[in-house]
């Protein structure tokens, strides 16, 4: 009787444990370095780990420098004030943050991934509350932020910073916008085969709108992989489109449609 | 408290990891090969149906050697310095006829890292200036990329070595009482695939251009071309086929499955991209019921996407930029 007690009990634990886990401030992924992230970028405010953010990507990564990511935002969310990008054993921790003008269920991006990491999505509610979302990264072939990025087409001249763009009807009813921007993204810890350092040289910053007024900004970092891709999905989106970007040595760059 | 835990369990991953290399060690590093003969005086070391591991050091492919009335003839070379090494005291075990070529049928590196030790036995190592020129260019990326995956020990002492003659065209190779044809059939698999029949038994060493029952990997593959080579080696006039993974082929299904998988790659990409996917939907989308039945599909699907997804992508970007 007693050691049926004593299984319930710990049924009862780790159920509990789970459930904290799935809504909580407990980090499901037991990370050390979390609180310090949790200073650093999401400025030490409230923050719960819960399932309205979610990051999908593969969990075996065997290219680290052109690793997918989707954050899924879901409109439970409510207004969403800003979204950032952690990967918490990065070099480069902040890959990047989203400031949206209005509702976006999907953000994706491709990033660098220097080793195995939690890589961590939050998105800042109205009331000051990041939502945060984890995935565990198992990265099979280290160094995406140190290795010189020889299969760019980045940094090719004449096609530095070229923008293209389309959008795509998506089965759940909101649009997509797919952008590339051809940039080699350095992130000034990488190389040459002289052994002369490459300086950090990335897209940081990038301001999407239609006619209907802007859609969100992006403030990026060079832990964003070479040739950055970035997808949203929203609602509604107009035929019109804007594309500005701007980099690190202050080269601006834009498109419309 | 937090930090103490995960600590912790880092140790005992890297414990589990040294004992397995240092158990690898105890074993003076032996693969354990055995020399299958599947047909007159050919014979296979058969692989696992497993990814690369520490705990099998790479063997997951299939290699082999064909016995002449003269001399030797080995295809592909193994992963690491001391599976190779074993397939050569193998070899001398059961004949001692000199191992006077070794067709290496491409660069990936578990066919083409134990190419070393057979020019150091004199033997001549015959590849296609792509294969080398590919193993050239990822070796020493590859081999960082392999003690990742099985540990140092494996790989203590394995170099990236060049081989010593280039197929350019088919050849003929007499070996003494039987000929065996050598044959680039290049731009499939990788850029520079060679295959080897044994014209005595009708016994092709395919390479990998055929992977029997495994999910096949593409990333150095032109699909297109890929199913060009499955319809030309069909029509050989073969008794069996032994794929570069994978047990051995005895009869024709092997090509329809390989046609029906590697076409669903190419179109489930180029629809993927159509219709707007991210690289991370096509990469964690569901492979559908057909293909459960082949080894390391999971992880072989999510590389040919991270590979096909791309490639199709940045021709619809470039083809976008000439519009926007
Ligand atoms: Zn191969």
């Amino acid at each position: 009787m007693k050691s049926i007690l004593g299984l319930f009990a710990a049924i009862g634990l780790v159920l509990g444990m789970t459930q904290m886990a799935a809504a909580g401030s407990i980090d499901p992924n037991d990370s050390p370095l979390w609180q310090t992230m949790h200073q650093d970028f999401l400025y030490g405010d409230e923050a719960v780990f819960d399932d309205l953010v979610t990051v999908v990507m593969p969990v075996d990564i065997e290219n680290s420098t052109d690793v997918p990511v989707a954050i899924r935002l879901s409109p439970d969310l409510g207004e969403v004030e800003e979204v950032a990008l952690i990967a918490e054993n990065n070099p480069i921790p902040l890959v990047a943050r989203m400031y949206p003008h209005r509702q976006i269920n999907m953000f994706g991006i491709k990033i660098r991934l220097e080793m195995s990491t939690p890589v961590r999505a939050a998105a800042r509610t109205a009331d000051g509350v990041w939502h945060v979302g984890s995935e565990w990264a198992n990265v099979l072939t280290p160094g995406g932020c140190s290795a010189p990025i020889e299969f760019s087409e980045a940094g090719a001249g004449a096609r530095l910073g070229e923008i293209s763009f389309r959008t795509y009807a998506r089965d759940d009813g909101t649009d997509r916008l797919k952008m590339r921007i051809i940039h080699p993204m350095e992130t000034g810890f990488a190389f040459t085969p002289e052994g002369d350092e490459i300086p950090a040289y990335f897209v940081e910053r990038i301001e999407l709108a239609d006619e209907n007024g802007p859609i969100a900004d992006l403030v990026t970092n060079a832990a964003v992989a070479p040739d950055p891709i970035f997808t949203i999905d929203t609602a509604g989106l107009n035929q019109s489109l804007q594309i500005n970007a701007r980099d690190s040595e202050g080269l601006q760059f834009e498109t419309f449609r | 408290m937090t930090i103490i835990r995960t600590s912790i369990s880092a140790f005992v991953v890297l414990a589990a990891l040294l004992a397995a290399s240092l158990s690898a060690h105890a074993r003076g590093l032996t693969y354990g090969l055995q020399a299958d003969e599947i047909a007159d005086g050919v014979y296979v070391f058969w692989g696992l149906q497993e990814n690369w591991n520490v705990q099998n050091g790479g063997n997951i492919v299939n290699t082999g050697f064909i016995v002449g009335d003269k001399e030797v003839l080995a295809i592909d070379t193994g992963p690491t310095k001391f599976y190779a090494d074993e397939m050569i005291r193998v070899i001398r075990s059961i004949t001692d006829k000199p191992i006077r070529n070794t067709v290496v049928t491409h660069h990936h590196p578990d066919h083409s890292f134990g190419l070393q030790r057979f020019k150091k036995i004199n033997s001549r190592v015959m590849m296609h200036p792509e294969a080398r020129a590919g193993l050239l260019r990822d070796g020493a990326a590859l081999i960082g990329f392999m003690e990742i995956a099985m540990g140092q020990g494996w790989m203590a002492g394995t170099e990236i070595d060049k081989p010593n003659k280039s197929i350019r065209q088919s050849m003929k190779l007499d070996l003494g009482g039987r000929t065996a044809l050598i044959m680039p059939l290049d731009g499939g698999h990788t850029p520079g695939d060679v295959i080897v029949m044994d014209q005595k038994t009708g016994t092709l060493f395919a390479g990998d251009l055929i992977f029997h029952q495994r999910a096949p990997t593409v990333p150095h593959a032109d699909i297109p071309t890929w199913l060009d080579h499955l319809n030309t080696m069909s029509a050989m006039d073969w008794q069996r086929i032994v794929p570069g993974h994978g047990p051995l082929v005895t009869d024709r299904s092997v090509f329809n499955m390989m046609a029906d998988y590697l076409e669903y790659l190419q179109q489930f990409a180029e629809d993927s991209v159509a219709r707007g996917d991210t690289l991370a939907d096509a990469m964690t989308s569901d492979v559908p019921e057909r293909f459960h039945g082949l080894s390391t599909l999971q992880i072989e699907y999510r590389r040919s996407m991270l590979s096909l997804f791309r490639k199709i992508e940045t021709q619809d970007f470039d083809a976008a930029a000439a519009v926007n």
